[in-house]
């Protein structure tokens, strides 16, 4: 019997070569074949009559696997504004409130509509700030599509259970969540789990999992913080050094007191302001095993003596005077400059408020102001940075604002918005606003500057500021 | 008050009318009442002043009714973003009931009145005669047509596929312009379709011969349209080109009154005409129908039929062996049903296709209706399995993954397109309602 691969082949040599015979052709098909004489309309015509059985004799696949379905996800959908905002901020191309939208809705244990799911797990793929939340938000939905489609992997972390699967053979985005979560949940077994397999890792993965712990750090922490102030890479050393000035009364600390000890002297002056005075510091092999190493060459004196203030606690200075007093006091040996960064750094690893209210009343325009400000209490930093604002020169006041340490409290927020309301058209002025008004917390954005009808003829950025604060505001009240 | 909500538009139907991504995009950015003065809604308009870059601020009015769209804005978007803000904001019910101003008054009877000539316009008597005439001169040209490209194709045959494959797309380009000028469109089109396929993949031979064989039967059946029975004949006329005016659809055409359900809407560009196919579904009569609605590119489609709504209405079907295509006579505001579709399973499907390629064999889309569909893996790509465990693939050209994230936790119900490629789906209803893929 002539097949409809048989036919293909016919047509493809062409009737010339090769002949059709109608009489093979199925009976169906010959019927209509024969109503034709010439060989090419007739193999035309079965042909037609061919693809007409092939597609209506299509049968369905069988034997195919419907994959298992998702876990249950009990989670209430976001209401229905809610929806609409999110297609709005998938087309409006604004990650940053994306980011926060998905915050958002993670901490009100709501789920997003399934179908937006793909859109959202493209924008993390770019968009590395914002897969936690996602994979919060995803929930077994997404570790679904997470385990199907390879790009977007990172959905199935958050939504792994605590088993020690994940840790042995996970990837190193699914052990960092597993360690995430189970410092939470465990923090013994996280502890023992940590240190087990510490020696086998490699440096990046030990420098990110030594973070991780900073942000559970508890006193029982300490030994393990002084072990990895001797570690061989650079930069889980760096954090170490960053980890252990949150135990004041350190062994290390202890040492670092003792070596400044030796490096500085009061000298008083008759009737003039005292000199702190500071000798180069001894080179020492302990320096080593407390994290700090200084290359050799020029000015490895000062390097070192920056290390070790900056490491040393910051009681070390009582005997000396008050942190104000000590912030102003003229220096001798390395530049004033050194010794005031060098506290800053110390004033930040300890998060000692007094030195940083000191330190930026100092020197308001410090490479380390903004820094310092976020080590403060809440209403010292509103009350600090107002006073800024009417004392610091725009581009210095701009450049602080950009560099303020976030999420900001709502009174620091309120200060900013207050300031920007009062502001003329500047370039600088309206680059920092637009940050504030993406940057201020929630309860600033019923602020007068989102309130109040513009002008027709006020600037734009005036109205981008308006307007992200009343989006943003809208945004938070659809999710309530 | 609540007439006027359920009046209202949703934002996803205002949105439907944006000529781009990006009039959707910046429609959006102006729905904010802060830029708006003077805006209001009456029963039949909606209006507002808005300050953009010029001096003086634009005056935008929409008539819900059409829609029409006026704005005093340089903007050659159609609407513009200025009238799709002003529309988003009434769907979200931030437009105060107001009187209208002169303004608006006056552009509503200026309009009111155009209408009114128009309709007088195409009320006045048409020469019979020379239409008629002209009809028969149009089919002598495409039975010329179709002659020329039957003798083509049989030459190609006689001479082998294979030759095809250096410059084949090309000159089955060249003859379906010829096909052009003998006036069968329907014609091209099939060659065209055709040399899309020269080349590509490894079974493109078998896929040629396919679709060629179809358009010399098509060729052939021209020849002799008068004699074949009347459905088929018009099925024929159809699929060559010759279009059916919708008076003279309204004035003979099958009227199946009945509730609709809008399974689903596609849109597509070929040749700057946009078109949109809306397929519904009787919920009585069980059948499907197919409304087109057309639109030069950066117009607004009909957006007055949205997938997922019911619409009570009398639907008149253009002829035909498998009658689909139809226009509304009368129809209702659509509602949003309480209840997902009932679907069929995919064997009652394909046999409902098979019975459907039968009287017209040239079909190349079929709508169909799904129900408890479960993703399943097939080769590279995805297919749906019912509860039958019997399955359906998707078209390798679809993007799978919405409708899989929807069906990852429960079955679900799909309206799709079954094409030779698989199925492209519409719509799917899952437990929390309905979406638009």
């Amino acid at each position: 019997m002539t097949t409809w691969n048989d036919l293909v082949g016919t047509v493809l040599l062409g009737t010339r070569r090769r002949t059709l015979d109608p009489t093979a052709l199925p009976p169906g098909v010959r019927e209509i074949a024969e109503q034709h004489t010439d060989p090419a309309d007739q193999a035309l015509v079965a042909a037609a009559a061919y693809t007409g059985y092939r597609r209506a004799g299509q049968q369905p696949l069988t034997g195919i696997e419907p994959e298992p379905a998702a876990a249950a996800d009990d989670r209430p959908f976001i209401p229905p504004v809610a929806r609409a905002r999110l297609v709005h901020l998938l087309s409006a191309n604004r990650p940053e409130l994306v980011e926060e939208w998905l915050t958002t809705v993670a901490g009100k244990g709501f789920r997003v509509p399934a179908e937006r799911l793909p859109a959202l797990a493209d924008a993390a793929r770019t968009r590395v700030s914002l897969r936690a939340p996602l994979a919060t938000v995803a929930g077994p939905v997404g570790a679904w599509l997470g385990e199907r489609n390879p790009e977007w992997a990172f959905l199935v972390a958050a939504a792994d259970d605590t088993s020690d699967n994940a840790w042995q053979f996970g990837t190193a985005a699914r052990r960092q969540a597993w360690l995430e979560r189970v410092l939470v949940a465990d923090p013994a077994r996280a502890r023992q789990t940590l240190a087990a397999a510490w020696g086998n890792e490699p440096a990046d993965v030990r420098a990110t999992f030594l973070a991780l712990l900073g942000e559970h750090l508890a006193d029982e922490d300490e030994p393990f913080v002084e072990a990895a102030l001797g570690d061989r890479a650079a930069g889980v050393r760096e954090i170490a050094l960053r980890l252990i000035g949150r135990y004041p009364d350190s062994a290390s600390g202890e040492r670092m007191i003792e070596r400044l000890r030796a490096c500085v002297t009061v000298r008083s002056r008759a009737l003039r302001a005292d000199v702190l005075e500071f000798a180069p510091p001894e080179p020492d092999d302990g320096l080593i095993r407390d994290g700090i190493r200084v290359p050799a060459g020029p000015g490895q004196g000062t390097a070192r003596l920056r290390a070790i203030i900056a490491a040393t606690p910051l009681r070390f200075w009582a005997e000396y005077g008050s942190p104000g007093e000590l912030a102003g006091m003229l220096v001798e040996g390395p530049p004033l400059n050194v010794v005031r960064e060098s506290w800053a750094t110390a004033a930040l690893r300890q998060r000692d408020e007094q030195w940083a209210q000191a330190l930026v009343e100092a020197e308001p325009g410090g490479r380390s102001t903004a820094a310092l400000i976020g080590v403060l209490s809440p209403e010292q930093q509103a009350a600090t940075v107002a006073k800024l604002t009417r004392g610091l020169p725009v581009e210095a006041l701009t450049r602080l604002i950009l560099d303020l340490p976030q999420p900001w409290p709502a009174a620091l927020g309120t200060v900013l918005l207050d300031w920007v309301a009062g502001q003329r058209d500047h370039r600088l002025v309206a680059h920092a606003a637009a940050l504030i008004a993406k940057a201020v917390p929630v309860p600033c954005l019923g602020h007068p500057l989102a309130e109040i009808p513009l002008p027709g003829e006020a600037a734009p950025w005036r109205r981008a500021v308006a307007e992200t604060l009343s989006f943003r505001r809208e945004m938070h009240k659809e999710l309530a | 008050m609540g007439d006027e909500a359920a009046a209202r538009w949703s934002p996803e139907r205002v949105l439907e009318l944006a000529p781009d991504a990006a009039s959707a995009k910046a429609g959006r950015g102006q729905a904010a009442p802060a830029k708006w003065s003077d805006a209001g809604a009456s029963g039949r308009a909606l209006w507002g002043a808005c300050q953009g870059s010029g001096k003086r601020p634009y005056q935008t009015t929409v008539e819900t009714a059409g829609p029409a769209f006026r704005c005093t804005c340089p903007s050659r978007k159609f609407p513009c973003k200025h009238a799709l803000g002003l529309l988003l904001l009434w769907a979200e019910g931030q437009l105060p009931r107001a009187e209208e101003p002169g303004w608006v008054h006056q552009w509503l009877e200026e309009r009111a009145a155009r209408a009114e000539r128009a309709e007088k316009k195409t009320d006045a008597p048409k020469d019979l005669e020379a239409a008629a005439k002209r009809a028969q001169e149009r089919l002598a040209r495409v039975t010329a047509g179709a002659a020329e490209l039957r003798g083509w194709l049989a030459d190609r045959v006689s001479a082998g596929f294979a030759t095809f494959e250096r410059g084949g797309a090309d000159e089955l380009y060249t003859v379906a312009s010829r096909m052009v000028d003998a006036q069968a469109p329907g014609l091209a089109n099939g060659l065209r379709r055709a040399a899309t396929l020269v080349g590509r993949g490894r079974d493109w031979p078998d896929r040629l011969l396919a679709e060629l064989s179809l358009v010399y039967v098509l060729a052939d059946a021209a020849n002799r349209v008068e004699s074949l029975p009347a459905g088929l004949a018009d099925t024929v006329r159809t699929r060559l080109g010759f279009s059916v005016s919708n008076a003279q659809v309204l004035e003979s055409g099958e009227r199946v009154p009945d509730q609709w359900l809008i399974t689903g809407a596609i849109d597509e560009e070929q040749d700057s005409l946009r078109s949109r196919r809306t397929w519904l579904r009787g919920k009585r009569s069980g059948r499907d129908a197919l409304v087109l609605s057309f639109a030069p590119p950066g117009r607004p489609l009909d957006s007055s039929l949205p997938p997922g709504f019911e619409v009570a209405g009398e639907l008149v079907f253009h002829p035909g062996a498998v009658p689909l295509r139809a226009v509304f006579d009368h129809r209702e505001e659509p509602v949003f049903p309480e209840a997902a579709p009932v679907g069929g399973t995919c064997a009652s499907a394909l046999a409902e296709h098979a019975a459907a390629l039968a009287a017209d064999p040239w079909l190349d889309r079929w709508p169909v209706v799904l129900s408890d569909l479960r993703p399943a893996r097939h080769g590279e790509g995805w297919a749906l399995s019912d509860v039958d465990g019997a399955a359906l693939p998707l078209a390798p050209t679809v993007d799978p993954w919405p409708l899989l994230a929807l069906a990852a936790e429960q079955p679900v119900t799909v309206a799709a397109e079954w094409t030779t490629a698989g199925l492209r789906p519409l719509s799917c209803w899952h437990r929390e309602g309905m979406v638009r893929l």
